[in-house]
């Protein structure tokens, strides 16, 4: 065997190892040591992160992919499943990613659950959601992948309910799990469809015997399934309730596993995608609406992890715009770019929230800037970074998606739609950064204020590097795919730019006049529209559940359950058959005189008929 | 087949032999052993199908889970019961194991019969100690209504049934299931046939139970003890299942048109029952209505008549049988401790009995069918050979998924999450053999993930 694919195979699986072995050994009932998170599971990650590095420069030296399917899991007839990993340039480039921005996740946890008494619990979880994500991202074929998909589903009701006591939390992640499971009908059509018609699921087979079919429906199904899981319009309401968790769920869940997986499943199923003009359509204007209902709403929010949940929200519209683009690879880029600032602003955010004693109001807040330096500056540079600032991580994936939607002759409505939500990012972050580090205290005094902590400082930092070069890195490591477009007019070049700049300005302007009490209250309609999330939770969340609920009470168990196949059967059979029995056994009594006069009365009324 | 059926005729002897302090270690020990000997029949080398042949009985890949599971569940009915039936004295005792291991020897010989008379009279044996089950050892004085419910509703299907079967044997000279399936098709053409053919399947239908003929079920389920609960969610309702794929085959150029209103009606019970669940107070009546949902799907995979279906609805019905088995016994965990089956009146209760909430999670977990887990292969396998039927079919199962996780999570949350209330503060704590027990149900479950060709029936 050759010695690159002998390397690569083989550090894939001890990644593997790695990462299961921490698992396996919580099956031992003797109780874990405190420090049984950092010394075990963090640990394990790190070493994974280290040795995924190596198939990545091998990757990147010599373009070396690999696929390994070591089992026949069943076998149906002509239909077989099989145990694959597949390791082409996303799921290379992807893992280290992925590891990385966990292991920065996992250490910031110890400090910031560290009075929890079922920490090590709360790591296994953590572990055990990052193993799906890898699962899924690394998945040669439907059903592993389907694997993995729920399995990040059900960590995130795990973790998302974590503190299982408040009756927020346990809602919160109820409803991630439902809003997941629509979206898993249209992945468990998709996968019904390409069994009846493609008659495989390995994805090879799958894209080479798609050539000539019309695909419409089970991409439809599939932009279903990427619909619950990244939080597209429509089934978006799940996302910042997810902020019920702890903030180290929350920065994992929004950076590198879950909500990203709705994506990836299009991109890695873009094969399928790029002929299909109506498939990408509906990417395209479904990722433009999400990106810029949720910006809209990210607008007015005060939750300071809300607005960040919004903010991802917005983003995994970009990234479906993109899809709908047909540009994957591109959409790909903001996956890991993305991950990278989002993990550190929600880290960020968990250490200001934990500063301000538990306090989440960015009205609040202020100041911070004074008070924990480091924070709110790193906290400024994600901002930075989102909003796409030019050679920060964000800049290189949100600059070229862009460039590629003003250049590609695609819906103009999208393209405006996208580009005015880019603007909403520069001034729903301009309005985290303004309310929360700069102007005054708006907070008690006596906060615990202290962000002295090497595993406060070390994950931040480690991800704001991240979040400087990484976009830089994987740009000029990643070859593209498709020819980037790469002469425009200038106005075009730079509309990302002047967007962003143009919502900045506005944004400090509204800033200044507010401050200056020339307009204290906002528009009323405009800001409760943005403020309720456009008045979706509070009509969905009702209207649905309701109807089903009354449906299940009054139609299918009273009237159909206790009505209608009982009181028809059984209970009918019953009543109609007691007169009977009734008369019957009361005209059976014992009178043995009455009986006989009856019977001689009868007895001689027929022989007088007879003789007659 | 003897190797299994006489030691489990030797349970009852050995059941009123064995000293009274050593009743329930015995049987337990003893049936555990003829479950561990019946996983022999799994190894299956002939190429006919058919093995372990005698002049009556015999199993077939088919058949075989079904076997298995039966002889599994039984140790575990003794393990769960042992508690509550502690107080009866010990003639009584012994007088229940003695119903309970009827029960097997009758399950085993409806399971391996190579008659369809025999499997007939079997179907039908097991009503008895069914019956005495619920309407004996029952708690609530409306056991007497599910016990008459119970019994009615298999029997106006069953008999039907005897006609039809009689009627079979009468035109085609036999009626081994051997040889059944290699007599002339005959020609079904007048409006009798089509009356023969509903009589046929209606015993089965009834037994799943079909979404319309299902009521005696959750009454059964609510107020049998919970061996009963058990075997009937596990086992009992399979006969249903078993039944219909067996007779499938001679039914056949009928079928094809005439169970498009049974399938449409068993999609429309998964979701009917789905919503009732979502809205039920009562644990064991939730957990009920469930299965009759479950059901719903597995009469759509049989009827659908397809390789992929058939092998879809055999491996729901293990799975369903370990997943709401394990359901039932963690429901009368908390109703040993809290006596009511109320939900709200046992709320958060990981806070008191932590590995219980596990249990009741990965049971949870598979009753709305997660991957990799087989009730998903079967779900998957099912939907997908629905879908290849008829697309629209999708809707109903689509939905069907999403409501069955809503009321299992639903389920999950109400009884181990949230703040524990006051009264149930001073718990009994969960005893090893109620974790051994439940264990028991969800090791088989997860370990079936590894090799799901055990399951798989005829396309193994």
């Amino acid at each position: 065997m050759h010695t690159t694919s002998l390397m690569m195979t083989s550090s894939l699986i001890i990644i593997f190892f790695l990462l299961t072995y921490p698992v396996f050994t919580t099956l031992n009932p003797r109780p874990r040591d405190p420090d049984w998170a950092l010394s075990q599971v963090k640990t394990a990650v790190k070493l994974a992160f280290f040795t995924s590095l190596l198939p990545l420069c091998l990757f990147l030296n010599e373009g070396a992919e690999t696929i390994i399917t070591n089992w026949t899991w069943m076998n149906t007839l002509t239909f077989d499943i099989n145990i694959s990993f597949k390791f082409d340039h996303y799921s290379i480039i992807f893992t280290p990613i992925a590891l990385y921005v966990t292991w920065s996740i996992l250490e910031f946890a110890s400090w910031y659950m560290h009075s929890d008494p079922f920490m090590n619990r709360f790591f296994k979880y953590l572990l055990i959601f990052l193993i799906a994500m890898i699962i899924l991202v690394t998945a040669n074929n439907m059903f592993q992948l389907f694997i993995g998909w729920e399995g990040v589903g059900i960590m995130s009701f795990l973790l998302i309910g974590w503190w299982y006591g408040r009756a927020d939390a346990n809602t919160a992640a109820l409803q991630a799990v439902l809003y997941n499971r629509v979206g898993d009908i249209g992945l468990i059509f998709a996968m019904a469809w390409m069994a009846t018609n493609l008659n495989s699921w390995e994805m090879q087979q799958m894209f080479a015997t798609a050539k000539n079919q019309d695909l419409t429906f089970p991409l439809l199904g599939l932009i279903l399934a990427a619909t619950g899981k990244s939080a597209q319009f429509g089934l978006h309401p799940w996302l910042p309730s997810a902020m019920e968790g702890p903030t180290p769920v929350s920065a994992l869940l929004h950076s590198s596993t879950m909500v990203v997986a709705g994506i990836f499943l299009l991109v890695r199923m873009s094969p399928l995608l790029e002929n299909n003009q109506t498939a990408l359509t509906i990417c395209l204007c479904l990722g433009a609406l999400t990106t810029l209902f949720t910006a809209t709403c990210a607008l007015t929010q005060n939750d300071i992890k809300k607005i960040v949940a919004f903010s991802t929200s917005s983003q995994l519209g970009l990234m479906m715009v993109t899809i709908g683009l047909n540009q994957p690879q591109l959409a790909f880029l903001h996956i890991c770019t993305h991950a990278f600032f989002k993990a550190m602003l929600f880290l960020c955010s968990g250490s200001i929230i934990h500063s301000l004693n538990d306090e989440q109001d960015i009205r609040k807040m202020g100041g911070m800037h004074h008070l924990t330096p480091f924070t709110s500056s790193c906290l400024t540079i994600g901002s930075l970074a989102l909003t796409g600032t030019p050679f920060l991580a964000g800049f290189f994936s949100k600059d070229a998606i862009i460039e590629a939607l003003n250049t590609s002759h695609l819906n103009a409505w999208a393209l405006a739609l996208t580009l005015l939500a880019t603007s909403f990012t520069a001034i729903y972050s301009l309005r985290v950064v303004f309310f929360v580090s700069m102007g005054h205290p708006r907070f008690n005094s006596l906060s615990p204020i202290n962000e002295n902590n090497p595993a406060v400082i070390n994950p931040i930092k480690r991800l704001a590097w991240g979040s400087i070069i990484a976009g830089l890195l994987i740009t000029s490591n990643m070859t593209p795919l498709k020819t980037p477009i790469m002469t425009m007019p200038p106005l075009l070049k730079l509309a990302a730019l002047t967007v962003t700049i143009l919502g900045l300005l506005l944004a400090l302007e509204l800033a200044s006049l507010t401050n200056k009490q020339f307009k204290p209250t906002p528009k009323l309609t405009p800001h409760h529209f943005s403020n309720m999330l456009g008045f979706f939770p509070a009509i969905i969340h009702r209207a649905l559940p309701k109807l089903n609920l009354t449906l299940g009470q009054t139609i299918a168990s009273q009237m159909v359950d206790l009505t209608w196949l009982e009181k028809t059967g059984p209970k009918a059979l019953a009543s109609l058959n007691m007169p009977l029995i009734t008369t019957t056994s009361n005209s059976q009594q014992g009178m043995i005189k009455t009986y006989l006069t009856f019977f001689l009365l009868t007895l001689a009324l027929a022989t007088l008929l007879f003789i007659l | 087949m003897l190797k299994i059926l006489i030691p489990t005729l030797m349970l009852v002897p050995t059941t009123w032999l064995v000293p009274a302090k050593w009743l329930w270690p015995t049987t337990l020990m003893h049936s555990l052993l003829i479950a561990l000997a019946s996983l022999s029949w799994l190894k299956n080398l002939s190429e006919t199908g058919w093995a372990f042949l005698n002049p009556y009985m015999a199993t077939d890949p088919l058949s075989t889970p079904l076997l298995v599971l039966t002889c599994w569940l039984l140790p575990l009915m003794i393990l769960a019961s042992q508690n509550h039936t502690a107080l009866e004295p010990i003639n009584r005792q012994r007088m229940y194991i003695t119903l309970l291991t009827s029960l097997q020897i009758f399950l085993i010989l409806a399971f391996s019969a190579t008659e369809v008379i025999m499997f007939y009279v079997m179907f039908e044996a097991t009503l008895i100690p069914t019956l005495f089950l619920i309407t004996r050892w029952g708690n609530q004085a409306e056991r007497l209504n599910a016990g008459t419910y119970f019994l009615f509703y298999t029997l106006a299907g069953s008999l039907p049934l005897l006609v039809a079967l009689l009627l079979l044997q009468n035109s085609t000279g036999t009626l081994s299931l051997l040889t059944l399936q290699f007599s002339n098709p005959a020609q079904l053409t007048t409006f009798a046939d089509k009356l023969w053919w509903a009589g046929c399947l209606l015993a089965f239908l009834v037994k799943m139970p079909l979404y319309g003929v299902h009521l005696w079920l959750p009454k059964a389920h609510v107020e049998a003890p919970i061996a009963g609960s058990m075997i009937l969610a596990a086992v009992l309702l399979k006969l249903g299942g078993y039944g219909m794929m067996r007779i499938l085959p001679m039914l056949e150029p009928l079928t094809k048109e005439l169970s498009y209103p049974f399938i449409i009606f068993a999609l429309w019970g998964v979701i009917m029952t789905g919503s009732i669940c979502l809205r039920q107070t009562d644990l064991k009546s939730l957990i009920a209505y469930s299965s009759v949902g479950h059901m719903g799907l597995v009469v759509g995979g049989i009827l659908i008549q397809t390789p992929w279906g058939f092998t879809g609805a055999l491996i729901l019905m293990i799975a369903h049988g370990l997943t709401s088995s394990a359901l039932f016994c963690l429901a009368n965990t908390n109703y040993e401790r809290t006596h009511s089956r109320t939900m709200v009146l046992a709320r958060g209760l990981q806070m008191a009995l932590p590995l219980m909430a596990t249990w009741w999670f990965i049971a949870s977990l598979a009753n709305l069918a997660l991957p990799p887990l087989p009730n998903l292969m079967g779900e998957l396998m099912i939907i997908t050979s629905l879908f290849n039927w008829s697309w629209w079919t999708l809707a109903l199962t689509g939905a069907g998924t999403l409501i069955t996780a809503g009321y299992s999570l639903y389920m999950f949350l109400m009884t181990q999450r949230g703040p524990l209330p006051a009264h149930i503060i001073a718990l009994e704590p969960s005893h090893s053999r109620e974790h051994l027990l439940v264990a028991l149900h969800l090791l088989p479950l997860l370990l079936l993930v590894l090799k799901p060709e055990l399951i798989w029936g005829w396309t193994a």
